[in-house]
């Protein structure tokens, strides 16, 4: 009898703990409420490619399939590029651990060591491609710098910007929206 | 270590509380968890040693509960203190006088001027406002009132050696402000340190000695920590005082709303020849004097109230009877003596006046308000203030524990430039303007503000821009900022919500009176002396410390509460047309006038959301996606980036059907993959077409573009490009290129603008009005 009594407080709190955690769990609005994933066909899938990096590795874009891809092409003599390299930067290592979001910084610099001094002398960690003679960047029609694309897991190129961003600011990039179909 | 545990836990405070930056959460816990092992670890050793046995005994669980209570409760009660003192007058007569007479002392050659200390170096003279901020007493004072209150207790038992105990700690600490002030200044001046003086992190270190020396010279004997068992009557006790506290703090504190439905307002205009009642504000109102007026304000009164405007007419000639709030704002005529006469009958009477300064004495105002509000205590200062850490335009945030009814709807404000405002102890403090600092006016500038940067001279901590106090039947509330309704502003961010709580503060009637709030402490008082006595009651400092904060906090939360649900903001008695500006997934600033030189132009659209005013649209920001669908005619998403659930979007959809509209706007660059989730559910897909061709600027598919009539277009420049599909009873419209209604292309919406500008207003015009309507 004294051992039942002395066990019901604890199974108050144990039946509270139970309510709260049920009641934070479960919103009857949102329980089938799904991510809105958009059309895949608005810009078509992303043609693959490979292309040398700084470290002399050569990188092609399925090399990181089944993460987010940010691709960007930009150069040392671009203004805003440079000006966006570090919230660029900052995304990387964000997701840096979790491999959900891979950024491949395209550089178009004709002069390959400009691009290598920029990148050593500011410590960015990001794989930074080389498209000399911009062979990837016409074929996306790249025609302004910088201009990045955001590539879905499955492939699919489902969004371009073009100009300079803060990659930093939270959900410009919606990952949850861009997770698998 | 208990000595290192107090001042350990008094920087969380620091780091808590935001009182000079912001708050920060993180840094308070990483102390106080720091704080509690010290606290642990001087209940653990015995002889110098780790005592395991310890560990475990009830007295050491209980110390380690007990006193970090006491040490967090007293904390929390000095700090709440000393704000409300430093509020009513942060320049404490005297202080100066004390402070040139340390540092003399400590041969350092000063003299004192009334707040200010003079200091001769090698420099030249340089002046120093001499606060309590200045000398670090929220720091040091909060470390050492747990250790003097817990001492106090025993001042009946042992007074000689505990009151030789206070004294000797009391004056080390006050040497040491004036010692590490001394330092701090030399380092400033030296080194132009900024934040020498109220970074929290600087301040940990500056008062780290200070702990040592206290170790060293005035030990905390580890009995502090090893408190008597506890009795019944100890927690007869703390209840007692717990409930006793509450009492008197929900008395004082409680507020009751008025039962009288819409209040009958009253707005003069006769003694103010600035930010004008009755101007235009229309279509081509591109004057100072239009963007500054009060139009809006006055219009958004009426959809909730009854407001008049006083033109010309002398208060005392007035039937005051027949208003119940008073709007007296930015005078810059004085009133006579018998207006301020019949003014204050009108308060005590039972009416609510409503005082709008601004800062620095601009155009007069403070001198010709004053006498107003002099009349209930309250006096408006010559300063301007800024956000201490930034130098830019302060921002209140709201406390979960702010009780004032005028703040509690405000869960953001923007102040355009504010001075300060000061009342006696007992006004309420309705907002309260953390991390501020405040200069004095500077006529070297044209446009009356100071250089909104920290120098020596200017003060800093927490200020009061809002206060309020009861006089006779009446309510009075001072605000400091009149620009924040004015047209170009009123709309932002908790502005008209301000002027609502407000007017619904002020045609309030009833609570407490305050004779009656100090008769039943002085009653409860008593009534703990005769069962002290009696012995019914074992009165002890450690637990009353505790129990005085969780009265105080739980009355303050209880009414917050209350006051949350009496004072909810007024439904609008006449429907207005809305236009809801999303701030949820849309990227974009609307800056406050002075804030506009350091905000990024094309990130601003203040002069397209302060256009829909001209249309005698009401525009609204909203960050809850689903609300503002709700209750939008109008839904505004500008350059949207997040992640969207499908309630967003047939949310949308739902808006259009029910005959609402959606206005989105996007700049040229992208990223779109949120516009086109928002958009999924109306089939409309926007993309950037890429490739060099002849097309510029974002595809919008499956919408037809719309033509805009030709005097718009004549100019030839480029322009946002319109593209519209109808969806149920409503309309979608997707504009593209939407850079150009950005501040960089429109200005700014104080501005008079050009020739192109007035194009893109046309522009808006046309589409809020020519396609929406």
């Amino acid at each position: 009898m004294s051992s039942r009594k002395d066990a019901a407080p604890l199974g108050m709190v144990v039946v509270a703990a139970a309510c709260v955690f049920c009641a934070a769990a479960c919103d009857g609005n949102r329980a089938h409420d799904e991510v809105v994933v958009i059309d895949p066909d608005v810009y078509g899938k992303a043609a693959d490619f490979m292309l040398p990096s700084l470290t002399s590795e050569q990188v092609a874009l399925a090399d990181s399939a089944g993460a987010v891809r940010v691709i960007n092409f930009w150069a040392t003599w671009c203004a805003p590029c440079r000006e966006e390299m570090p919230s660029l930067e900052t995304l990387h290592r964000r997701h840096r651990k979790s491999g959900r979001l891979v950024v491949l910084a395209i550089s178009v610099d004709e002069d390959i060591r400009a691009a290598r001094e920029y990148v050593n002398a500011h410590g960015f960690t990001f794989p930074v491609l080389l498209d000399q003679r911009r062979v990837v960047a016409n074929r996306l029609g790249v025609t302004v710098f910088p201009t990045s694309f955001v590539v879905d897991a499955e492939g699919h190129v489902v969004d371009r910007i073009e100009g300079a961003v803060d990659w930093a600011e939270d959900g410009l990039i919606g990952l949850a929206a861009l997770r698998p179909r | 270590m208990i000595w290192a545990a107090f001042f350990l836990s008094a920087v969380a405070w620091m780091f808590q509380r935001g009182a000079y930056v912001d708050a920060d959460l993180a840094s308070a816990l990483w102390c106080w968890a720091g704080a509690a092992l010290l606290f642990a670890a001087a209940r653990w050793r015995r002889h110098g040693r780790l005592d395991k046995r310890l560990l475990w005994s009830p007295q050491a669980l209980f110390a380690l509960i007990c006193l970090p209570l006491v040490c967090a409760s007293s904390q929390w009660l000095f700090l709440l203190a000393y704000d409300r003192l430093s509020m009513a007058g942060a320049d404490i007569p005297g202080i100066a006088l004390a402070v040139v007479a340390g540092l003399r002392l400590l041969g350092i050659e000063t003299h004192a001027a009334p707040a200010l200390v003079y200091a001769q170096t090698e420099f030249g003279t340089v002046s120093i406002r001499a606060t309590l901020d200045v000398l670090a007493v929220p720091l040091i004072g909060s470390a050492i009132a747990p250790a003097v209150l817990l001492k106090a207790g025993e001042l009946t038992r042992e007074p000689a050696p505990a009151a030789a105990w206070l004294a000797k700690v009391l004056a080390i600490a006050a040497g040491y402000c004036l010692l590490r002030f001394a330092i701090a200044f030399a380092l400033h001046l030296d080194h132009e340190v900024v934040g020498v003086f109220w970074d929290p992190r600087a301040l940990a270190l500056q008062t780290a000695p200070l702990a040592l020396l206290l170790a060293a010279l005035a030990p905390l004997q580890s009995g502090l920590a090893h408190h008597r068992a506890i009795s019944r009557r100890d927690v007869v006790f703390a209840a007692a005082v717990f409930l006793a506290t509450a009492l008197v703090a929900v008395l004082a504190t409680l507020r009751l709303p008025s039962a009288n439905g819409p209040a009958r307002v009253l707005i003069d205009d006769a003694h103010s020849n600035w930010a004008w009642a009755s101007v235009p504000f229309e279509k081509a109102s591109f004057t100072r004097q239009a963007t500054y007026s009060y139009t809006n304000l006055v219009e958004f009164i009426g959809f909730h109230h009854t407001v008049r405007v006083n033109r010309d007419g002398a208060l005392d000639d007035m039937d005051l009877s027949a208003v119940d709030v008073l709007i007296l704002k930015t005078p810059t005529k004085a009133y006579t003596e018998s207006e301020i006469d019949a003014v204050e009958s009108f308060v005590s009477a039972g009416g609510g006046l409503f005082l709008i300064g601004d800062h620095t004495n601009l155009f007069g105002m403070t001198t010709n308000i004053n006498p107003v509000a002099g009349r209930f205590g309250l006096r408006f200062l010559d300063d301007a203030t800024y956000d201490l850490a930034s130098g830019s335009p302060s921002r209140f945030s709201r406390s979960p524990l702010t009780t004032h009814p005028v703040a509690q709807h405000i869960d953001g404000l923007e102040f355009e430039t504010s001075c300060t405002v000061r009342g006696p102890l007992w006004a309420e403090y309705a907002l309260r303007g953390k991390g501020l600092a405040r200069e004095l006016v500077d006529y070297s500038h044209i446009n009356f503000f100071g250089n909104m940067r920290y120098d020596l001279d200017d003060g800093f901590g927490v200020f009061a821009q809002g206060l309020s106090v009861r006089h006779g039947a009446g309510r009075v509330f001072a605000f400091t900022d009149s620009t924040v309704f004015s047209n170009f502003s009123v709309y932002k961010e908790g502005r008209a919500e301000l002027a609502l709580a407000a007017i619904g503060y002020l045609s309030g009637a009833g609570g407490v009176a305050s004779i009656v709030v100090w008769a039943i402490a002085v009653l409860l008082l008593g009534a703990f002396a005769a069962l002290a006595r009696w012995r019914i009651l074992r009165p002890s400092v450690a637990l009353a410390v505790p129990a005085v904060a969780g009265g105080v906090l739980v009355s303050m939360l209880a009414v917050t509460a209350w006051h949350e649900r009496a004072f909810a903001l007024p439904a609008p008695s006449a429907p207005y047309q809305q236009v809801v500006f999303d701030k949820h997934f849309s990227r974009f600033d609307l800056p406050s006038m002075i804030g506009v030189r350091g905000s990024s132009r094309e990130r601003s659209f203040d002069a397209f959301f302060v256009a829909t005013q001209r249309l005698g649209l009401v525009p609204r920001l909203r960050g809850d996606v689903e609300a503002a669908l709700a209750e939008a005619d109008t839904f505004v998403v500008v350059n949207p980036a997040g992640t969207v659930y499908q309630r967003h979007a047939l949310g949308v959809k739902r808006l259009l059907e029910r005959g609402g509209n959606l206005v989105m706007v996007l700049d040229d660059r992208g990223p779109f993959y949120t516009a086109n989730a928002l958009l999924s559910e109306i089939g409309v897909r926007v993309r950037l077409p890429g490739g060099g061709g002849d097309e510029r600027g974002a595809v919008v598919e499956n919408m037809e573009r719309v033509a805009v009539p030709e005097r718009i277009e004549e100019g030839g420049e480029r322009l946002p490009v319109i593209y519209a599909k109808r969806v149920g009873a409503g309309r979608a419209l997707v504009v593209a290129s939407g850079q150009y209604f950005s501040q960089e292309w429109m200005g700014p919406a104080f501005n008079n603008p050009d020739e192109r500008q007035r194009r893109l207003y046309e522009l808006e015009y046309f589409l809020f009005e020519g396609l929406l309507r």
